[in-house]
């Protein structure tokens, strides 16, 4: 499905179904997996005192997925919105890891 | 009382602010006046909403502070907008004299000595 | 590419707005009436006093009462707590509870006191009802569902609700230029122009609600940083927040412990007074007693306010020697940080416990306003979608289920509400199942009205269904008058405006419902001369009905 009107007509091809359903999965549980790796990440290389950054972090995650959510629907491909998600989890996965790393030396 | 002349004040002065940044905008104008009015005295108009509306803030804020008086701000600007929007259609001139009615209604409170504030 | 970023917008806004919105107009409406819900609980507990009866009690009569009688009743307890009557949040009576040390046989204990005599009241003197604590907690409790599945619904659909007041934004593309526009009698664009209106002209208060209710959850539904950082020990979490400040041996939020040695209590009034240097303006609603009797008592004053850095909701004093417990920081406030303090206003802001009559009104009016914007953004999308002017009065099934379903919850979810109000002055009195009963009349009548119009012809079950609502709304101050002596005749004389504001509340909102009803009729009757009526009404055997 590229790009949707407000006026989608009630018929769509078998092909722009499993388009719409590959994106929305991806939105929403790509999405939610990328804000969790998003806030582990502010989390740990959080500067200053820990709980408050914790809190701090967590309360704009719903910010942040809602952005993704709608990031989602806006790019070409319901591929391209997959591809996008796991790069950016895996990058963040790496960080956090030698967040990690760094915290326990 | 106190919460009621409090928030009269307030929604009186809010309520004349977005009328004046309404009547700013050409198209109602010409619901109000017939016609649209010259650009100047929409800024001016403009002007006068910003001020009413820094005013109608300031006058809640000294009921509530805060947090809590912000809030009921936006509450009165609600109710103020949603007047305005819902009578704009079908008695544009009467949105106006409420807006009038509201600031005289203020006016009178305060030359009666009633405490307002001020 | 803007267009294209705006269609997608409109796009997001439209699924995700239909498929939660009748979740989110049960939260929306529930909710709205939890704003009300201890004048809604006294409204159903008619036999509790006026107004003018009832005495407000200030501390200077309440707290000798319950220290008496805590001394007799639980003298040696661990903890004493009191509450004076605080209408405004729900507490009618003069109430205390307390905690006895472990291994003592009933280790907690409560009760309620007669304010003249101090002793225990005997009995409940008024029906037993789910009052309007029962409406407020279904906003995020559901009914019926364990509890977690309804929190997780609730999130889900909060934080769609979040997604469609974003997209909307971002849809509608004049916010500014339009802001005041609304063009009544014009079909689908009327309807697009209330859903606009309704929106706009409430989005910091739908904001709020709606991203403060999330946090209420907060770390059910972004457990991340929980989890990475503190493992999931959300006390962990907790301690740490509130600062290493308050763990120190003389501060009492470290554990606090019996010392042995006896030290009679003295009148708890003088540490209320102590207080009135803190909170000129306020006064002790609760009080709790850490250790009664032992010399290591701490004495814990409570109100209800908002967080502001220079206020507090709690102070504490040490018995043994008057003073204040807490640093010279916690003198201007407990000082937990930014991030607490964001979220303690998020709390107070959504709960709005703090409101004067007032602004509680303005509260209630905005969530209603809420219920207005879900509706017209259902009913917009039936609109846009009807079948039009060919005769043919087919629409799909989809369309068909959500015209049906908007009749059933618009009209149907209020005359639900009504419903359980009518059972709460129709159940037998001393039937120990009243409240749940009245919560399945709630549910029943609701489920009716979703059925019924699959059995009729849109347009008919609109205005019935609506003229329903309208007259269980509207009659109910009539059958108060059948069944009670709370009814307008008393509670208006009386000045009792919490009671006669209920009776006169329904009263409005029943006429709102008629007016609605009658606004609809005609529009399914005119001719299909107009092109913008919404549906064009070709006399066919259905319509004649």
């Amino acid at each position: 499905m590229d790009s949707p009107s407000s006026r989608v007509p009630l018929r769509r091809t078998a092909d722009q179904r499993w388009s719409l359903f590959f994106r929305t999965l991806a939105a929403v549980v790509g999405g939610y997996v990328l804000t969790s790796l998003m806030i582990v990440a502010f989390s740990l290389a959080w500067p200053g005192h820990r709980a408050r950054g914790v809190l701090g972090v967590s309360m704009l995650g719903f910010l942040i997925y809602a952005g993704i959510v709608m990031w989602a629907f806006t790019v070409r491909t319901a591929r391209r919105v997959w591809w996008t998600l796991l790069l950016a989890s895996v990058a963040l996965g790496i960080l956090i890891t030698l967040l990690k790393l760094q915290k326990a030396t | 009382m106190n919460e009621l002349i409090f928030f009269f004040t307030g929604g009186s002065l809010a309520y004349a602010g977005v009328v004046c940044w309404c009547l700013s905008q050409k198209r109602h104008q010409q619901q109000v006046f017939r016609e649209a009015l010259p650009l100047r005295i929409g800024w001016v108009l403009r002007l006068c909403g910003v001020l009413l509306l820094a005013g109608s803030l300031g006058q809640v804020l000294r009921h509530q502070e805060g947090i809590a008086g912000a809030a009921a701000w936006c509450g009165l600007l609600t109710f103020s907008n949603l007047l305005l929007i819902s009578l704009l259609p079908y008695a544009p001139r009467l949105v106006v004299a409420l807006g009038l009615a509201g600031v005289v209604g203020f006016g009178t409170l305060v030359c009666l000595g009633i405490p307002t504030g001020f | 590419m803007k267009e294209t970023f705006r269609h997608s917008m409109t796009w997001l806004h439209t699924w995700t707005g239909l498929g939660v919105g009748w979740v989110l107009f049960f939260m929306f409406l529930t909710g709205t009436a939890g704003y009300f819900q201890s004048q809604i609980t006294r409204w159903m507990r008619p036999e509790l006093p006026l107004a003018a009866e009832r005495r407000l009690m200030a501390p200077e009569e309440g707290y000798p009462l319950t220290q008496a009688f805590l001394q007799k009743q639980a003298a040696g307890a661990d903890t004493w707590g009191m509450d004076l009557p605080s209408p405004g949040v729900g507490r009618e009576h003069l109430s205390v509870w307390w905690q006895m040390p472990e291994g003592a046989q009933d280790r907690y204990g409560n009760a309620v006191l007669d304010p003249t005599t101090g002793e225990r009241r005997e009995g409940e003197t008024a029906r037993s009802t789910g009052g309007g604590g029962f409406l407020y907690r279904m906003h995020y409790h559901l009914h019926y569902l364990p509890e977690v599945w309804a929190y997780w619904i609730v999130g889900f659909c909060g934080m769609v609700l979040l997604l469609a007041l974003l997209t909307g934004v971002i849809t509608h593309r004049r916010l500014f230029q339009d802001f005041f526009l609304f063009r009544p009698a014009q079909g689908g664009r009327s309807w697009r122009d209330a859903h606009a209106v309704l929106g706009v002209v409430a989005l910091p208060f739908f904001l709020m609600i709606t991203y403060s209710g999330l946090v209420f959850f907060l770390f059910t539904y972004m457990p991340a940083g929980l989890l990475a950082v503190f493992g999931g020990d959300e006390e962990r979490l907790e301690e740490e927040l509130h600062g290493h400040d308050s763990h120190t041996e003389e501060h009492q939020d470290a554990p606090l412990s019996r010392s042995g040695v006896q030290l009679p209590l003295p009148s708890l009034l003088d540490f209320v007074a102590k207080a009135g240097p803190v909170w000129p303006e306020s006064t002790v609603t609760g009080i709790r007693v850490d250790f009664p009797g032992d010399s290591n008592s701490v004495i814990n004053l409570f109100r209800h306010t908002l967080p502001a850095p220079d206020s507090e909701r709690m102070i504490s004093f040490r018995v043994s020697t008057g003073e204040r417990v807490g640093s010279e920081e916690h003198e201007h406030g407990e000082d937990h940080g930014w991030a607490h303090e964001v979220e303690e206003t998020l709390f107070t802001l959504h709960r709005g416990r703090f409101a004067g009559p007032l602004l509680r009104w303005l509260y209630f009016g905005s969530g209603l306003l809420g219920c207005g914007m879900i509706a017209t953004g259902l009913i917009l999308w039936t609109v846009k979608r009807r079948p039009k002017s060919t005769g043919s009065e087919t629409s799909g099934f989809g369309h068909s289920l959500v015209e049906r379903l908007n009749i059933g919850t618009i009209a149907g979810l209020p005359a639900g509400i009504a419903a359980y109000f009518w059972a709460n002055r129709l159940l037998p009195l001393d039937w120990a199942h009243r409240p749940e009963w009245e919560a399945h009349s709630l549910f029943i009548t609701w489920a009716a009205m979703l059925l019924y119009p699959a059995f009729r012809p849109v347009r008919n079950a609109w205005v019935e269904e609506l003229g329903f609502a309208a007259a269980l709304f509207g009659l109910l101050p009539f059958l108060n008058v059948l069944t009670t002596d709370r009814h307008l005749g008393v509670t208006l004389p009386a000045g009792d405006w919490e009671l006669a504001g209920f009776d006169l509340t329904m009263m409005a909102l029943g006429l709102l419902f008629a007016w609605t009803a009658v606004r609809v009729r005609p529009k399914w009757e005119a001719f299909p001369a107009s092109p913008d009526v919404p549906e064009p009404v070709r006399p066919t055997k259905s319509s004649m009905a």
